[in-house]
């Protein structure tokens, strides 16, 4: 194996560059190592050493998070580095989000390895123990030896793409990441070895645990219907012939929004369904089924005020938590800034 | 109801002038195959190919898959479907052991799978250990998907009768013999136990068969284990994932009915299947899960039951159901599921309905991940797929869903998650 070229990232208090005074100073690059840093290269053993170290004041990271990661990543990339290591950030707030955001970012553009290190009860932890390898350290400096002990047995591993023991075992936190791996018995097997345990009370451990599904409180009703605007929504993947915006048909990322002004019903020949989980044939045959548009104009200034020019869509097919999430805050927001009062949505 | 299954274990599969079957090798009469199969509607041609364990070829586009069988008997197989109909599940059935018979075509709004016979992704599959028989379909043009879908299915169902018909006259190299009835007492103190098999029911295209009829309108009912091994359910899903669709061969093989007969009598009591709809609305699921639970109970007296779907999202609400309607019972269950945590496994299962009584669920693996994996020397099947992005004769990127049987519902793979 070659020398395995390792960057590393400090705040300016390990960097040797200051105190508070120097928290807000923006990144800069050294060649070798510094503070920590030397730890590291001891703990290399001859099989890789720091290369370059990025210095960077904890203010600055939080207040220019948009883009501090990005041109950090873009001043170690030339370095071509096999592996960064971060921090230990130990207790620290700041540092620590810090390192868990540089690393987060050079894991994504570089596709490199990075392992960082801080206490358990550092509110970075929870933020992105998905994201990053985080070694368990002491709650300060004192535990500094052990912890870049752990940091670099870690990063040596992941760049040899060695296999991993057990999180505790090798010192990282859970990540809570799930990974596809081959058992020794077949599924249908273990249902039944599951099942024989379950009915005599001995011990089985699921394999799946289920999380109870969020629960989001109702916004109060509207108080007064002859003022209301009212938006439509679907996430039945109705687009105007042709999908210009091409949201997907299922594993949806995105939504789109499409103009109904002065229409008063949708019509077939200019609108179809994409989605994928559901016989879609009627909704081709009259759109308005899904997205009741033609019956809303009927209302449209007696019941209520007016309905909302555009309607959105998305597709709900195995359409993942994390991105649903992202595209129901959007369209809330934009709804919210458009005077929308109420929103009627249709599912599939 | 008695099933005597005779093995003849093939190592071996190869063109030839004549189809049969001799000291392990199925020789193949190419002709006469394609002749038969374009005798079917709405195919306008066929080639038939064949691929070997361990080569360097990517099979696409595969639609189902099943195993030559035959009762010789009655000259047929899949009752109801392919024949009219008879009972599954009693006498004397024929299998050529080892090979697999490959459904392919390329439809619009068909959803296909991929099996890489060597490589990263051979060992996720059974089909990269099998000599696989490659039928491909070309259909007729402007032909409706659903008319297409049945030939296919036919041209793929009369391909299995038809190579197991080479075992005519020879001696099978293993027989095994599948019933439940009690012969030994001690079975009456072992727990008992159940399987609830859910068919999705979600119409044409997405839905199997059972003797030859449509999923959609029927109530739960019981069946004799042996039906559904001696294939009284055919698949019939052409428009969803593999992962979410059990196949024809999956169905022939169903591991949990074979896992529970090799302990019947053994650790457990093994009672019997009840089969239920997925059906979409929510008094259908009601009104299905209330009448599963009492056919588990009050008929087949079982005290634990494994509980397996097809499709996802809806028949996931289903499978939740069915398992706290049984838990209310005081029927101990076990649930057989994939997760779908994207492709990088950070996500969180999207499931509309979540019940506390699922706390014993095995996971047959993350649909959503991806592996890259570079080509391969041969393609048997268009080089392009629905769900894949870009040529296959480059290195592609395949979400595991598309692999035959990786993901598996009913549990025919190894695959499972563990937390990093």
């Amino acid at each position: 194996m070659k020398m395995i070229r390792v960057v590393h990232y400090l705040n300016q208090f390990f960097g040797g560059m200051g105190g508070e005074e120097k928290a807000s100073m923006p990144p800069t690059i050294i060649e070798g190592p510094i503070g920590p840093g030397v730890l590291v290269n001891t703990f290399l053993k001859g099989e890789g050493q720091i290369i370059a170290s990025v210095i960077c004041g904890d203010n600055y990271v939080s207040e220019n998070m948009a883009q501090v990661a990005q041109n950090i990543t873009g001043l170690i990339e030339n370095y071509e580095p096999h592996l960064l290591i971060a921090g230990p950030a130990f207790g620290s707030g700041r540092y620590g989000i810090a390192c868990g955001e540089v690393c987060k970012w050079v894991e994504e553009k570089l596709r490199i390895p990075c392992v960082t290190g801080m206490h358990m009860e550092n509110p970075a932890v929870e933020l992105y123990k998905k994201d990053v390898f985080i070694v368990l350290t002491t709650r300060n400096a004192v535990g500094m030896r052990e912890a870049i002990n752990k940091m670099v047995r870690l990063g040596i591993k992941l760049v040899k793409k060695e296999p991993l023991g057990e999180p505790c075992k090798e010192g990282y936190v859970l990540r809570g990441i799930k990974i596809n791996v081959i058992s020794d018995k077949l599924a249908a097997e273990r249902a039944i070895i599951m099942l024989l345990r379950k009915m005599q009370d001995t011990k089985y451990k699921s394999e799946v645990l289920l999380s109870k599904a969020r629960v989001s409180a109702s916004a109060p009703p509207i108080h007064d219907l002859s003022e209301a605007v009212i938006a439509l929504i679907t996430e039945g993947g109705l687009v105007p012939k042709g999908n210009p915006d091409r949201i997907e048909s299922a594993r949806a990322t995105r939504y789109a929004k499409y103009d109904i002004d002065g229409l008063r019903s949708l019509e077939p020949n200019c609108f179809e369904c994409i989605h994928r989980g559901f016989d879609t044939r009627w909704v081709n045959e009259d759109p308005n089924r899904l997205i009741p548009l033609d019956v809303l104009r009927e209302m449209e200034g007696k019941l209520f005020k007016r309905i909302f020019p555009f309607y959105f869509v998305t597709t709900g097919v195995a359409t993942s938590v994390e991105n649903a999430q992202v595209i129901g805050e959007k369209m809330a927001f934009e709804l919210k800034s458009g005077g929308v009062s109420g929103v009627i949505l249709t599912s599939t | 109801m008695e099933l005597e299954i005779h093995y003849f274990e093939v190592t071996h599969v190869a063109f030839g002038n004549k189809t049969i079957y001799s000291e392990g090798v199925l020789y193949i009469c190419k002709e006469e195959l394609k002749n038969l199969i374009c005798k079917e509607r709405a195919i306008e041609d066929v080639d038939v190919r064949l691929a070997e364990p361990g080569e360097s070829v990517r099979i696409t586009n595969i639609l189902d898959i099943t195993e030559p069988r035959i009762k010789e008997k009655i000259g047929s197989y899949y009752p109801g479907f392919l024949n009219k109909i008879f009972r599954a599940g009693d006498g004397v059935t024929k299998i050529l052991k080892n090979v697999a018979i490959l459904e392919i075509a390329r439809m619009p709004g068909f959803i296909g799978g991929l099996v890489d016979m060597r490589g990263r992704l051979a060992p996720l599959t059974p089909y990269s250990k099998t000599h696989n028989v490659c039928i491909l379909l070309k259909p007729d043009a402007g032909v409706d998907q659903f008319e297409f879908a049945l030939s296919s299915k036919r041209a793929l169902l009369r391909t299995s009768v038809y190579l197991a018909n080479a075992t005519r006259g020879q001696r099978p190299t293993k027989t095994k013999v599948f019933k439940l009835e009690d012969s030994k007492s001690r079975k009456k103190e072992l727990p008992r136990c159940g399987y609830l098999l859910q068919l999705h029911s979600h119409g044409p295209l997405r839905e199997p068969f059972i003797y030859g009829g449509n999923t959609r309108h029927y109530y739960p009912t019981i069946l004799h284990p042996n039906e559904i091994l001696d294939g009284a359910i055919v698949c019939g899903h052409y428009n969803i994932s593999p992962a979410f669709k059990n196949s024809t061969y999956a169905m022939l093989n169903n591991p949990v009915i074979l896992q529970l007969f090799k302990r019947h009598g053994v650790d457990l009591n093994f009672k019997g299947v009840v089969i239920a709809p997925e059906p979409a609305s929510p008094t259908e699921v009601e009104r299905t899960a209330m009448m599963s639970t009492s056919l588990l109970k009050y008929c087949l007296s079982v005290q634990g039951v494994v509980i397996t779907k097809e499709g996802g999202g809806h028949t996931d609400v289903a499978l939740m159901r069915n398992c706290e309607e049984c838990e209310k019972l005081g029927i101990k269950t076990v649930l057989i599921d994939n997760e779908w945590l994207g492709s990088n496994g950070k996500g969180e299962i999207p499931f509309l309905y979540v019940s506390e009584a699922a706390n014993a669920i095995i996971s047959v693996g993350n649909a959503d991940e991806v592996i890259e994996v570079p080509p391969m020397d041969r393609i048997i099947g268009d080089p392009t797929m629905s769900d894949i992005n870009g040529s296959l004769w480059e290195s592609v990127t395949v979400p595991i869903r598309c692999i035959p049987d990786a993901i598996s519902q009913v549990g025919l793979s190894y695959i499972t998650t563990k937390v990093l």
